[in-house]
């Protein structure tokens, strides 16, 4: 039955506004809407000055992503009923991009950090001969399949905490493409292609916060967390960790703990009648760090 | 506003136009793209099935080449169709080496049942409609996405100029030369002039003329009305495929892939009325013959509830089968129509899919006006005649975009910057901010909606001379009424408004033409269906179409079709 619902949307004029404002609109609701088609009712029959980008409304294209309720993804695969809060819907634009204007974010940084990772096989030039380069097995394409699917709507770089304190860090989606590219068998950047993200992004993969959010948000089901786990691993089993993290990763051998337990603290868990600690926590941890390869 | 100077100005960034800008690119050209989405988002990025090439040595060329033109019901030029199956294996092959990582042999199926025997290491391939040989590669369920991301990636390592999010708004021609386009910087509103010694058309098809349909909801056919206008012809644009299996309401495609596992088609009174139609194949009948099957049902009254659908049902399969095989069509249920398979049938019904028609081109790419190429889904070469093979279009977009692209080059060598109209930027601007301070009666949605249904419902699936006659006058009517359109004015930044005002011009002028290319052909052939005269009539209508525009009016002509090795027969499968 149709119904209706109201829908929250942040409007943004460039040319006449100072601030991004939100307008409330009414919008009729048959079983089966998605927040898209929501968008384009009020557009042609409410608003018709209200901008936001689409294209496939199949759910692959990736132009459609914005917050709903507050959470990053395409909006042409939600449905609206799956989204009503408290009667309403609220529709932002991407965070921690600029608004060019409504719901249309500017993404050029967003482009930026995906060609700064080389994404693109350095297998020479590409030639026409009558055989695939690709002399592998099935089973070596499995990491390439498990990342190739992103479709760079930026949903996970609107969601992330590290982009939120430093719009300069490299971002989920960038790693993701890197990922696909090194376990590319045909390719030879290999670690190259790392170095340099290090290199041109500072701190780089390690400004990520491990908040998770990255892969909660991804439509696609992008095991971002797990790139960018299996990136830091390398970087420190190569030695290329930032030095405060070696300290860490240091005291955690020698001790069991991140860093030294001080008088100060020892006294202030007494004063607050915490239970006293074991100095040396290492024997305990011994096997975990061995196995996640930190300690030798 | 300002000027822009490149050598080659290639018009969209999908499979093609991307195509055409690196081989332009690498032959020393300076190019740029101007398109109206980002690169990544085209419509080609929409493409699952796959990329037809004779690969597998017991394939042959003879093959494909065969059941392209009987796919094209005879009506796809032969010397045409030899050069895209010639280079089909390496454009394969070429797209292997830039990145894309094909489906390959074994590749998900446990080792132990393995069937690949020798072939490690090849590209696999699977069965598609049409077609005698499973010779059809892909990457998973997500080929265009794929292809289309390791075309852009390329296309950054090329270094190419892409002008992102720029609306082309008109051609520049003088003295029967292009000189280069006008676009709209989206972004900042500003009117620009693209100066060019070519320009290189590749800007999709024509899809959203009709209100079912597959296509991304930029698929206006501007490429096609801008060429139109100035005078170049358009080639048999009354041939557009349907596809049978639409999500109902909006058309979005339900692959063929459920009919593969054994999906069952069923209209309101609960009947698998396949049998009433293609008894022997059922569900598996070509496209044509199960979307001419379903708008029967439909016409006459037998949808699901009354309502302009039939059923899709899957649940006979299993909840088991359907998780493990079909999990992306489940998906496509809950998330776009709130139904899930496993308990509920789709409600599907067919839609628009794919444009044959458009600028004719020489197999280089070359149209009829001097400088101006075209390649992808908005040119005609026509490789696909009446009716395209699943997989040849994709593959279109590769072989010709690449010709194309070599050949653009090649032309700028010696050629001097053409002459563009005096004031021609300040002309178009005026266009466009007169648009913009529109203040009539009429809506641009409503009109969109009115043109969108007429041509569905009277030039659509099934075709007959009256109904045709009305939707042709409508379409005339309703770009009458354009002129009174209201636009909300107000700033030129990102104005979406206003592109939708612009692509609704390209809808109503290629609508134009459809219609009355569509009642001119007076037989059915491929996806011509003609219910006044249902049979093919190699006598009169071995030919293709042109229509061109001369002041307010169309004229149509005719051109011969090249046949080279296969004489026509009658089209059965
Ligand atoms: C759902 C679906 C599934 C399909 N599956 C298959 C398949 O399995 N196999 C197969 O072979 N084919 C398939 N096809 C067909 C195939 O995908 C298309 O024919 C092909 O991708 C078209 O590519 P193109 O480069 O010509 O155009 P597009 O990819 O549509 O690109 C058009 C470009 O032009 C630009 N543009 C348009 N107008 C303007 C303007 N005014 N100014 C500036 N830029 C403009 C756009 O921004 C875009 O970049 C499928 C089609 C659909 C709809
Ligand atoms: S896990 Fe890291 S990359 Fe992902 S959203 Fe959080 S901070 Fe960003
Ligand atoms: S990783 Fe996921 S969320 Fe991020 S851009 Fe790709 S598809 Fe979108
Ligand atoms: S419109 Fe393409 S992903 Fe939503």
């Amino acid at each position: 039955m149709a119904s209706e619902v109201t829908f929250r949307v942040q409007r943004f004029d460039p040319k006449t506004d100072r601030e991004p404002r939100f307008k409330e609109y009414r919008v009729r609701n048959e079983p089966g809407m998605t927040v898209l088609d929501g968008l384009l009712q009020i557009k042609a029959e409410t608003d018709p000055t209200l901008s936001f980008r689409r294209s496939c409304r199949s759910g692959i294209c990736g132009s459609c992503a914005v917050r709903i309720n507050g959470s990053s993804r395409p909006c042409c695969n939600a449905q609206i009923n799956d989204n009503i809060v408290g009667g309403r819907l609220l529709v932002e634009p991407l965070a921690n991009f600029d608004i060019i204007k409504d719901l249309v974010v500017n993404l050029d940084a967003f482009w930026g950090k995906i060609r700064q990772v080389h994404p693109w096989n350095e297998s020479g030039e590409f030639r026409h001969t009558g055989k695939a380069l690709m002399e592998v097995t099935a089973d070596d394409l499995s990491e390439i399949r498990k990342t190739e699917g992103c479709i760079f709507c930026a949903s996970c770089h609107s969601d992330c905490e590290a982009l939120r304190s430093n719009r300069d860090f490299v971002g989920p989606a960038a790693i993701v493409r890197a990922y696909r590219f090194m376990h590319d068998p045909r390719d030879r950047l290999g670690n190259k292609r790392l170095d340099e993200l290090k290199a041109r992004t500072g701190i780089g993969v390690w400004l990520c916060a491990i908040c998770g959010n990255c892969g909660e948000s991804c439509p696609k089901l992008i095991p971002t967390n797990e790139c960018i786990a299996s990136f830091k691993n390398s970087w420190f089993s190569e030695n290329k960790a930032p030095d405060g993290l070696k300290t860490t990763a240091e005291n955690l051998e020698k001790m069991g703990r991140v860093y030294e337990l001080d008088e100060f603290a020892l006294r202030m868990r007494e004063k607050l009648g915490l239970p006293p600690l074991t100095p040396n926590n290492a024997p305990k941890l011994e096997p975990i760090l061995k196995k996640k390869g930190v300690a030798k | 506003m300002t000027v822009f100077t490149h050598d080659v100005v290639i018009v969209g960034a999908g499979l093609a136009g991307m195509r055409a800008a690196i081989e332009a690119s690498r032959q020393g050209a300076d190019v740029a793209i101007v398109s109206k989405l980002h690169p990544v988002r085209s419509h080609s990025v929409a493409a699952q099935g796959g990329i037809n090439a004779v690969i597998n040595p017991e394939d042959t060329i003879k093959d494909h080449e065969f059941d392209t033109v009987k796919g094209s019901d005879y009506l796809g030029d032969q010397d045409r169709i030899e050069v895209l199956i010639a280079e089909a294996p390496m454009n394969i092959y070429e797209l292997e080496h830039m990145g894309a990582a094909f489906s390959m042999v074994g590749e998900g199926e446990a080792l132990a049942q393995r069937h690949f025997e020798g072939r490690l290491g090849t590209i696999d391939q699977r069965p598609f409609g049409g077609q005698n040989f499973p010779r059809t590669c892909f990457i998973q369920d997500r080929t265009g996405q794929a292809l289309l991301h390791t075309m852009y990636e390329n296309l950054l390592r090329q270094g190419v100029m892409v002008y992102e999010e720029y609306y082309t708004t008109r051609l520049v021609v003088k003295d029967g030369v292009v000189g280069g386009v006008v676009a709209l910087d989206q972004r900042t509103g500003e009117l620009h002039l693209f100066r060019a010694k070519a320009v290189l058309l590749a800007t999709g098809g024509y899809g959203r003329v009709f209100s079912v349909t597959s296509n991304a909801m930029d698929v206006t056919g501007d490429g096609m009305a801008m060429a139109f206008r100035e005078g170049v012809p358009l080639e048999d644009m009354e041939f557009v495929q349907f596809h049978p299996t639409g999500l109902y309401p909006t058309g979005i495609l339900v692959t063929e892939g459920a009919r593969g596992e054994g999906a069952y088609i069923v209209n309101g009174k609960g009947e698998r009325f396949m049998s009433r139609y293609a008894a022997g194949k059922m569900e598996l009948a070509p496209r044509d013959v199960v979307a001419r099957a379903i708008q029967t049902e439909i016409e006459e009254g037998r949808g699901v509830k009354g309502r302009p659908y039939v059923d899709l049902d899957l649940r006979h399969l299993g909840c088991a089968k359907i998780q493990e095989r079909l999990p992306q069509i489940r998906e496509l249920g809950i998330n776009f129509a709130a139904v899930d398979c496993l308990t509920q049938p789709l409600p599907i019904r067919p839609t628009a899919h794919y444009s044959m028609g458009g600028v004719p081109t020489d197999v280089n790419g070359a149209s009829t006006l001097k400088g101006l190429f075209a390649a992808g889904e908005c040119s005609c070469i026509s490789v696909h005649g009446a009716n395209r093979l699943g997989g040849n279009s994709l593959l279109e977009t590769v072989v010709f975009g690449r010709r194309a692209g070599m050949a653009a080059a090649a032309f700028v060598k010696g050629t001097a910057l053409p002459e563009v109209p005096a004031g021609v930027l300040e002309t178009e601007k005026k266009r466009i901010g007169a648009l913009l301070d529109a203040r009539g009666p009429e809506s641009v949605p409503r009109i969109r909606e009115e043109l969108q249904t007429v041509m569905f419902d009277k030039v659509g699936i099934y075709r007959t001379e009256g109904p045709m006659k009305e939707a042709l006058a409508k379409a005339r009517e309703l770009k009458k009424r354009y002129k009174d359109i209201h636009l909300s004015g107000g700033s030129l930044v990102f104005n979406t408004e206003l592109i939708e005002a612009l692509e609704l011009q390209s809808l109503l002028e290629v609508a134009e033409v459809i219609a009355l290319c569509a009642i001119n052909r007076t037989e059915s052939r491929g996806s011509h269906f003609r219910r006044d005269f249902p049979k093919r009539d190699d006598q009169n209508w071995l030919k293709h179409t042109l229509a061109r525009r001369k002041g307010d009016d169309i004229v149509l002509d005719y051109k011969p079709v090249a046949i080279t090795k296969y004489p026509p027969q009658e089209r059965k499968y």
